[in-house]
């Protein structure tokens, strides 16, 4: 069954002086609790497909359903509640919020569901990463290692249909990359949750199940490498 | 918003606002407080309007110590006697009278004002004196009590004797407040207190003498005299004879604190805005380091109206915060005010905690200080949750197209309109107020900018390092330095106006000009009594600078009709109440200048201090001349409303003489010396009843003492005037009105200083990284602390500066076209002024940026970046 459909999808940015196609004609179908990576070089549009995936950016034409919800239908307000409800995100540089402690961090997605009463699983979470000793450490009192840690038990939090990796690991270094890494893969299988992954990272795109790389603003499907 | 299953309400919003603020609560707390000190002020002025009104109303009668007050510079007509007697109830009388005083204690004599008043008076209130003595003790004996400033300027005890008149009076204490005075100095002629029984045995009240009569009434029935006092205001106007009624008094106090409490108002308007702005600004740049919080919330399924309501929940605590220590500052400094405006009231002024008041001031700062952080929060709205993919992704910054800013900036207004309504009470004062405000503060940030482009292209490039580098953070985006500027420059350009212009004013007053210029005035001197007055100057070796017979005139009729047709005319225009803004547009002469007394000269000359600019002076003339060429001042052709060749009738001592304006003169009044309205030709007025007054110059106040004393010896109706000591008496009384102001004008430079503190400590995180790039490459921390000092010093100077350039501008403004004088910069008080300023600004700006060098560069960036 499929959780993610992208169809004929155009995305283009509008300068003062001229358009840019960033993506064109774009067609995609992940499947529910499948690992699938998105590989391209810098500027290939990665990021601008994950964001109209997540329904943080809306595009130019096309249609997105995310389990069912049509994202270029929906008002914004629509797709806060359906990044809430059904999306958990991972991104590059971590993006805690820097007033909250880590648990604090972990507990907004509940939060905002109205659901303020789940401490004890913020706290295992932030423990099943590591960092049962840390809960009311602020970001700037982590490591970068630490701070994509906090950022995972939040992404999981809520229990998301599907979850959004961009570069998870792009900014930590060898050793820290592959605890992030293997706490991510493990945590989405214990969840169920399906993961799309954002790299350039070919070693990291090889653990997932499908391999789709952008190429020229369109998307092609590679065989597992 | 509600909690429920669906979402969260406002309860996690009030969370996440507390939680968000947890790491940044003195710095949002500095924000607001530049707002604190204009509040205060505001809450304060109108705790005292509230205190002074109440204290008004409740001491109505005790303002006037009667009913009715009838008041003549000569004595009534039997038609007023008559009058007077007929309104029935109890009546007394007091005499008023300018003469000499001589004091037994250092053998000083001074100009006094006596009133001799009877022992009825007053029927409401009592004299409070100190010691505290009694009335009927008073009255029973030869006893004078003093205003204060005359017990220490002649270092009299109780006790001592002082001679007014040809008789002495022993000392019985200091008179602190009578009803109806305020305990103010008199400027030229400080006041003694006789009883009335005594009046006579002083030989004073004689031919030339400047006598004023007054009468006091206590009416049985006083409810219905304003009405009735009304309908005869023609009749009392034909009389030349003054009324006031309680409820007058109270009105014409009312209207006077209302016009000291609008012109306050409007310096703590300035601090209150000055400070919004400030609050504007340092809320901005504290907002955009919570762009990506946003974002991150939006990204995590926050509403976009849930995201900004944290931080408007945050900004509305702020002000709660601010409006509530801005209220209670006033409150408090309202309970000090009293202390230091005793003097200038003529009621007990006791300060008192309003409800009312404080919660005006709460709500209304608050609202204030709220829609000034809205400013800035209100784009917040539109942050894309692509922000946390990509930094920069739709920068919220264009507030010029948003509706949500139009409509802030209008509530703003309303709110300021309405708060300053809340405080004056007037729409017209209010509506001066606000046009006034957007005048000064455009004109003051234009000419700020004007500054810092001027500085800019004038900094010599060969400057070094931290020299070009600190000016050059003047330029620096987001530095606000014309927002600086402005908050800093303004407290200073209302100080220093001000204090430049008491000394400008002081500065053409000035006794002593050199030369032949005249520093003592002697006055009230009889035909028969001149020879000897000239003879003890001679004696004395002192010059006769000046000597010329003054002759009592009154106006009869113009241009052939009769002055009472005028006044008559005037009366009407006058009825109907007198409203504070009622303005009297109409043509013709003014009342006053019809009704005056006109103390005129003869001679065949222009002084030095007058200039002829129409007409041909006449010299000489003869009685047979009628009608007489005369010569009259410039200024009060207008009020009168004359010009060359028009005639009037003068009574002088019941004689009628017609003249002709032969000439116009201009006369600088600014020069101490005797100047007249008219100047009749020699040869008619010479055998006229009148007295002469003469100038001279002494050299030292011994011999103005000395020259005193052996005139008042033999003839003590002769007056005089010693220059230099009325001198010292407007400098006194001029610095405490400055003072008030000046007091006021205080906390719009605390509010400054706040906007400054709040600008710098908003900007610290640039500055930082600015620094430890700095260090990286090389700098050391003395560098980074050269360059910093360099910045906010040029900071303070040009702070400094374009205060000290608009306040001469203003100062010259106020002496060209309120008071009509040349200017005279004080450059010694614009100096330390400016100099003070910056050091003020420098040590401001340094306290904020402590720390920046300290700490090793890595753990400071680590630990700012939030």
């Amino acid at each position: 069954m499929s959780i993610l459909q992208v169809q004929n999808v155009y995305k283009t940015f509008t300068t003062e002086s001229h358009e840019v196609p960033v993506l064109q004609d774009v067609n995609l179908s992940i499947e529910a609790e499948s690992k699938c990576s998105i590989l391209g070089p810098s500027g290939s549009g990665k990021t601008t497909l994950l964001g109209l995936c997540a329904g943080l950016d809306r595009s130019t034409s096309g249609s997105i359903y995310l389990n069912d919800h049509a994202l270029h239908e929906s008002s914004e307000d629509e797709l806060a509640q359906i990044r809430n409800l059904e999306v958990g995100f991972v991104f590059q540089n971590f993006q805690l919020i820097p007033s909250l402690s880590a648990l604090e961090n972990v507990l907004v997605p509940l939060e905002l569901r109205g659901e303020s009463s789940k401490q004890a699983r913020a706290k295992e979470l932030l423990s099943r990463v590591g960092l049962g000793d840390r809960f009311d450490h602020f970001p700037v009192q982590l490591s970068g290692g630490e701070q994509q840690r906090v950022a995972l038990a939040r992404a999981f939090i809520h229990q998301p249909s599907i979850l959004f990796a961009d570069e998870p690991t792009g900014n930590l270094d060898g050793d820290t990359s592959g605890l992030v890494e293997e706490l991510l893969f493990d945590l989405n299988k214990e969840a169920g949750t399906t993961l799309v992954l954002v790299t350039h990272n070919l070693d990291l795109a090889r653990k997932t199940d499908h391999i789709y790389r952008i190429h020229q603003g369109a998307v092609e499907v590679l065989e597992k490498l | 918003m509600t909690e429920s299953s669906n979402g969260p309400g406002w309860k996690w919003v009030t969370l996440m606002a507390w939680r968000d603020s947890r790491r940044s609560r003195v710095k949002m707390v500095l924000f607001v407080l530049s707002i604190v000190f204009g509040l205060a002020a505001l809450v304060a002025i109108r705790g005292f309007r509230t205190n002074v009104e109440d204290a008004i109303q409740s001491q109505s009668k005790e303002l006037l110590g009667a009913d009715v007050e009838f008041n003549s510079r000569s004595p009534y007509s039997a038609e007023i006697e008559s009058y007077i007697d007929g309104l029935g109830g109890e009546r007394t009388d007091e005499i008023r009278l300018a003469t000499m005083g001589l004091f037994e204690s250092n053998g000083g004599s001074r100009l006094v004002s006596m009133r001799a008043f009877e022992d009825s008076f007053p029927y409401y209130g009592v004299p409070e004196t100190r010691p505290e003595v009694s009335m009927e003790q008073f009255h029973a004996e030869r006893y004078v009590l003093l205003e204060e400033s005359l017990y220490h300027q002649f270092e009299v005890s109780v006790g001592d004797q002082v001679k007014l008149g040809q008789i002495y009076f022993e000392v019985l204490g200091i008179m602190d407040r009578i009803p109806g005075e305020s305990k103010l100095t008199g400027w030229v002629a400080p006041r003694v207190y006789i009883s009335k029984n005594h009046l006579e045995s002083t030989g004073l009240m004689q031919f030339g003498s400047r006598v004023s009569y007054r009468s006091y009434l206590k009416l049985e029935n006083s409810d219905t005299i304003d009405e009735q006092l009304e309908n005869e205001r023609r009749f009392f106007r034909e009389n030349r004879v003054g009324v006031d009624t309680v409820e007058e008094e109270q009105r014409e106090l009312i209207n006077s604190f209302q016009q000291v409490t609008d012109l306050l108002n409007l310096i703590g308007f300035m601090a209150l805005i000055l400070g919004g702005v400030g609050v504007t600004s340092a809320v901005h740049v504290y907002l955009s380091g919570k762009m990506d919080t946003i974002a991150i919330l939006r990204c995590l399924g926050t509403k976009s109206s849930l995201g900004i309501s944290i931080f408007l929940v945050q900004v509305s605590g702020l002000g709660l915060i601010a409006s509530f220590v801005g209220s209670l500052f006033g409150t408090a400094i309202q309970f000090f005010i009293p202390v230091f405006v005793a003097d200038y009231l003529p009621f007990e002024l006791e300060a008192r905690f309003s409800i009312l008041d404080f919660g005006i001031g709460l709500f209304f700062g608050w609202l204030v200080c709220f829609l000034f952080t809205l400013l800035p929060l209100v784009p917040l709205r539109k942050i894309s949750p692509l922000r946390v993919l990509r930094t920069g992704v739709e920068n919220p910054g264009a507030m010029k197209k948003d509706p949500w800013v139009y409509l802030i900036v209008a509530t703003l207004a309303v709110a300021l309109f309405g708060f300053g309504f809340a405080q004056t009470d007037n729409l017209n004062v209010n509506l001066g107020f606000s046009g006034g405000l957007l005048v000064v503060l455009g004109l003051l940030s234009l000419i700020a900018w004007l500054f810092l482009k001027g500085i800019k292209k004038l900094v010599p490039k060969g400057l070094p390092f931290a020299w070009r580098y600190g000016i050059a953070n003047l330029y620096r985006p987001n530095n606000r330095s014309v927002l600086m500027l402005v908050a800093l420059g303004l407290g200073f350009i209302i100080v220093l106006s001000l204090f430049l212009t008491k000394e400008a004013i002081l500065k053409q007053i000035i006794v002593d000009r050199g030369g032949n210029s005249s520093n003592m005035i002697l006055f009230d001197i009889q035909p028969h009594q001149l020879a000897y007055v000239e003879a003890v100057l001679e004696d004395n070796s002192l010059p006769i600078v000046e000597a010329a017979p003054l002759i009592n005139m009154r106006i009869s009729e113009l241009n052939s009709r009769p002055v009472r047709e005028f006044m008559r005319r005037g009366s009407e225009r006058e009825g109907g109440g007198r409203d504070r803004d009622q303005r009297d547009e109409d043509e013709g002469p003014e009342g006053w200048a019809l009704r005056r007394e006109y103390r005129s000269t003869y001679r065949d000359h222009l002084t030095e201090t007058e200039t002829l600019i129409e007409g041909t002076f006449v010299g000489e003339a003869s009685i047979e001349d009628e009608p007489i060429p005369v010569s009259i001042e410039e200024g009060l052709t207008e009020d009168l409303d004359v010009s060359l060749g028009d005639r009037l009738v003068f009574d002088i001592q019941g004689l009628a003489l017609e003249v002709e304006i032969a000439s116009i003169r201009k006369v600088d009044w600014n020069q101490v010396r005797a100047n007249f309205f008219f100047v009749f030709p020699k040869g008619v007025l010479d055998d006229a009843p009148g007295i002469f007054m003469v100038a001279t110059r002494t050299p030292d106040a011994e011999t103005t003492g000395k020259v005193q004393a052996e005139l008042m010896e033999v003839h003590p109706n002769v007056s005089s005037i010693d220059l230099r000591s009325i001198l010292s008496t407007i400098d006194d009384i001029l610095g405490k009105i400055t003072w008030v102001v000046q007091f006021m004008a205080l906390f719009t430079i605390l509010a400054g200083l706040m906007v400054m503190a709040g600008t710098i400590i908003t900007s610290r995180y640039q500055r930082i990284r600015e620094s430890v790039l700095l260090r990286t490459l090389g700098a050391g921390s003395k560098t980074i602390k050269g360059i910093l000092f360099i910045e906010f010093a040029a900071v303070g100077f040009l702070a400094s500066l374009v205060g000290g350039f608009v306040s001469i501008a203003a100062t010259w403004s106020l002496m060209r076209f309120l008071f009509k004088l040349p200017l005279v910069v004080a450059w010694d008080a614009v100096g330390i002024g400016m100099v003070t300023m910056m050091v003020l600004t420098t040590v401001t700006g340094l306290l904020n940026s402590r720390g920046i060098t300290k700490q090793p560069p890595l753990e400071i960036l680590r630990d700012e970046s939030t």
